[in-house]
Formats: C-alpha cells, sequence, structure tokens
C-alpha cells in the first residue's frame, strides 16, 4: 500500500470515527442522569422474585439455605459454608450489594458507568459496550465478577460474570455458585427513583432463571460517610506510638 | 489517549515504582520536632528488628492521608458536577473531593479525611483535614497527629502523559514547620483497576501490633 492509499485511508477512517463520535455524544444527551446519591427503599434481607415468592432453589442450595438461617438465627461460631463473609469484611458480591442499606453514588459517564457503595468502600466499574466473553474466554472469579454495560434505549443493562461463589445473595444466605450470571437493567420510574431489574441464572444453584427488584431514591443532600468494617476485625492504634518527648 | 485540556484528568493514573518514604522535594527528612523523630525512629528501629509496627493499611483499614498518595496502585479519577471521586484500587480506598466548597469547621476525624478541591489556573488544589492519628505519613513510619492539614497542587505535566503532585504537609504536634514532598502519577489508559479484597487471607493481617509476613 502506498503512503498516500494509507494516507487517504487514515482520513477516511477518521471521518468515520469523528462521525462515531458524534451520534455518541448525540446519543448521550438523550440518556436519563443517574449520576449521585441513591438509598435503597425496603432492602430485602432474604431475596424474593419479583412477585414475592422464594427463589426456584435446587433441593441441595435449598438445604444450604436453610441451614445457614438456622446459624445465623442461633448466633453460634460455625464453619466458613455458614459464615457470613460480609461479617468478615468480605466484599458482599452482587446481588447482595444492591440491597445493603447504605447510599449508594452513581457516576456516569459515556464510556463507563461506575457505583460506589458507601458499605465497607466498595465499588463497581461498568464499562459501556464491553463485548461480553464466551463461556471459554471468562476471567478469573472474583467477589463483584466483571460487569459489561450497554443502553437499551433509556436503560442501563449491566451483564455480570465471573462472580466466585463465596458471597451470599442476600443477608440470610441464599447460595450461589461460580455460574451465576446476573442482569441489572437500571431504569428510572420516575426523576427521583431507580429501579432495577435483576435477572438471576445459575443452573447449578436454580431450577430456572428469576426476577428480583430492588428500588432506590435519590438522597441530593446526603453524602458518603466513612464507613470501615475492618475496624471490627482490628482496631488500630493511633499511628503515633505517643513515647513522649 | 489523554485529554489536552488541562482541567481534564479523568482516566486511570498510575505512580511508577514505589517509594515507601516521605521525604522532601530536596530529598530530606521532614522538619522533625522532638516528638516527630522519636516516633520515626521508634518506627524505623523497629522494621530494622524485623518487628514492623502494624499500621492501618496492614489490618485492610483505609492508608489516610498522605499515604494513599505513595500507593503502587492505579487510581482512577471521575469528575462529575462538584465532585471529584478517585478510586484507588489499592484496599478500595474511596476519596471524594469537594469543588469549591469551603472546609467545613469541625469535620469528624476520619481515615482519609474530608477533602475540598478547585482550580488555580492549570493546578488543581486539594485541601484535606479531618484526619484521625490512626495513620502514618508513610510506610516507613513517620507518624502524625490528628491536626494534619495536607495540600496538594497538582498539574498535568509531560505533554499530559503525566501528573506532578506537590505534597505540602502541616502538622504542628509532628513537624516544626510545613513540608512538601512530591509524587508523579502516570496516565495508563491502557489499565482497569481490579477487585481488590485485603481482608481474604490477609498475609500480613498483625499480631500484637506487629505485622507479619506470611
Amino acid at each position: 500500500m502506498s503512503m498516500r492509499t494509507r494516507a487517504s485511508l487514515a482520513a477516511s477512517v477518521s471521518a468515520v470515527v469523528a462521525g462515531l463520535v458524534a451520534v455518541q455524544a448525540g446519543a448521550a444527551d438523550d440518556k436519563p442522569n443517574l449520576t449521585g446519591v441513591w438509598l435503597v427503599q425496603k432492602p430485602q434481607a432474604e431475596l424474593k422474585t419479583s412477585d414475592g415468592k422464594a427463589p426456584p432453589l435446587k433441593p441441595e442450595a435449598a438445604k444450604l439455605y436453610a441451614e445457614r438461617k438456622a446459624a445465623r438465627a442461633s448466633g453460634k461460631k460455625t464453619d466458613e459454608a455458614h459464615t457470613d463473609p460480609a461479617a468478615i469484611c468480605l466484599p458482599h458480591g452482587v446481588p447482595r450489594l444492591l440491597n445493603v442499606a447504605q447510599p449508594i453514588m452513581i457516576l456516569q459517564k459515556p464510556k463507563q458507568v461506575t457505583v460506589m457503595y458507601q458499605a465497607n468502600h466498595q465499588s463497581r466499574l461498568f464499562y459501556i459496550d464491553d463485548p461480553i466473553p464466551t463461556a471459554d474466554n471468562l476471567p478469573d472469579p472474583n467477589y463483584d465478577g466483571f460487569s459489561a454495560a450497554k443502553w437499551d434505549g433509556k436503560a442501563l443493562v449491566v451483564n455480570t460474570f465471573s462472580l466466585n461463589g463465596l458471597t451470599w445473595m442476600d443477608d440470610s444466605g441464599l447460595p450461589h455458585g461460580e455460574k451465576l450470571t446476573v442482569v441489572e437493567r437500571y431504569e428510572l420510574t420516575a426523576p427521583d427513583t431507580l429501579s432495577v431489574k435483576v435477572t438471576l441464572t445459575d443452573p447449578e444453584t436454580f431450577t430456572a432463571p428469576w426476577n428480583t427488584q430492588v428500588t432506590y431514591k435519590r438522597q441530593p443532600n446526603l453524602r458518603f460517610k466513612e464507613d470501615v468494617c475492618a475496624e471490627k476485625l482490628w482496631h488500630p492504634p493511633s499511628g503515633s506510638p505517643k513515647l513522649g518527648g | 489517549m489523554t485529554s489536552s485540556d488541562p482541567h481534564d484528568i479523568d482516566g486511570v493514573w498510575w505512580t511508577p515504582g514505589y517509594d515507601r518514604k516521605y521525604r522532601t522535594v530536596e530529598g530530606e527528612l521532614p522538619p522533625f520536632t522532638e516528638r516527630g523523630r522519636k516516633e520515626w525512629q521508634h518506627n524505623v528501629d523497629a522494621d530494622k528488628r524485623g518487628e514492623p509496627v502494624a499500621d492501618a493499611p496492614t489490618g485492610c483499614l483505609p492508608h489516610g492521608i498522605p499515604r494513599l498518595l505513595a500507593s503502587p496502585y492505579p487510581i482512577q479519577i471521575i469528575t462529575t458536577p462538584g465532585l471529584m471521586t478517585w478510586v484507588h484500587e489499592v484496599n478500595r480506598n474511596q476519596r471524594f473531593i469537594y469543588m469549591d466548597e469551603k472546609q467545613p469547621a469541625n469535620p469528624p476525624k476520619t481515615y482519609l479525611g474530608h477533602s475540598v478541591g478547585h482550580w488555580e489556573g492549570d493546578t488543581l488544589v486539594i485541601d484535606t483535614i479531618g484526619l484521625n492519628d490512626k495513620t502514618r505519613i508513610d510506610e516507613e513510619g513517620i507518624t502524625h497527629s490528628d491536626q494534619l492539614h495536607v495540600v496538594e497542587h497538582i498539574r498535568k505535566i509531560d505533554g499530559g502523559k503525566a501528573l506532578e503532585s506537590l505534597i505540602t504537609i502541616t502538622d504542628p504536634v509532628m513537624f516544626t514547620k510545613p513540608w512538601t514532598a512530591k509524587r508523579i502519577y502516570k496516565a495508563r489508559p491502557d489499565v482497569r483497576l481490579m477487585e481488590y479484597a485485603c481482608e481474604e487471607n490477609n498475609r500480613n493481617a498483625p499480631e500484637d501490633g506487629v505485622t507479619k509476613v506470611k
């Protein structure tokens, strides 16, 4: 390819890119503005389906859930499988994080939407229009998984995968495995009401995919406070040893 | 690609290498008070004995300011109206800088304090007060009291490919006068922040006030 052709190709590519940027910038203006502080309404300690029913657990998972609830009610120390990971300050994981009764803050940008969670200073980074990896191409699992997001009209749709299976899905101990995928659909149903429809799929844990619902209210006057869970595990002395003198 | 707008510092930044000690821009020890020097020496001696004094981050607590600013992990800066959010990969530290506001009279003492910011020309000025005394200035062992006041002067350098931060530290309990340290952060558009779960099998968990290495 001659330099000239290369240059003209580059010019036409940048024209296309400029066009795309213009389209995206125009589209961004049509998006609802989710930026700000929000607070969950009626947080669910026991996650229910959108119509208020118990999740469709397979028998083994149902047994574990019942054991965890019993262990929690007894208040006794138990083994790892029955110990609340959030009580030892591990990340809440997804979807449990959605129902934590502390403020969240959404930071909306064209290419990325970030959700900051006051609780135990957690955050989730959603990359807009990231490809969703195939089953043989998944990143290593972790607590909050990996999230790819896209705008579907006025709804922000977040796909989360590669969750590690170590977290509980609710405060009561609803279990899940590493095959869990979570789809969240964030939509403003009123100017200050954010509704999230959550679809949960985990063939190892549930007999079928199911939906739950979380609602947030905008909190224009609320600011984050520092929430430091690890102080429960170790209360550090002053960093100044106060030796006198 | 980094923005050519000097006021647009959104993106991922990462300090190259790791310098665990804070020194003045001239490379000197800070102007210690007698107490400040004694406490620093105590911590340095404990390190030499192989019994480093545990500080907040070893127990998965926030690093404090300015210790967080030296951390060798990426930072993502996100600007929204009236606010600048710094998401630090290390231990999920989250910093909120309220823009063009006055400091409150008596903010509660916290690990990361209360920060306000404004632009002076092409320099971002971040003022932080309300810091508790549970953290240290640096990993080596410079200590501070809850009277600590930190001012960062941050500007783009190297054609926008890096940020220079001049960090001025004032604490009448530990230092005889204000002093200034420097850190550089490189633009890293190729980097995404990863999850950080310090609490999972913390191999440096403190035992009897000593940081263990396992």
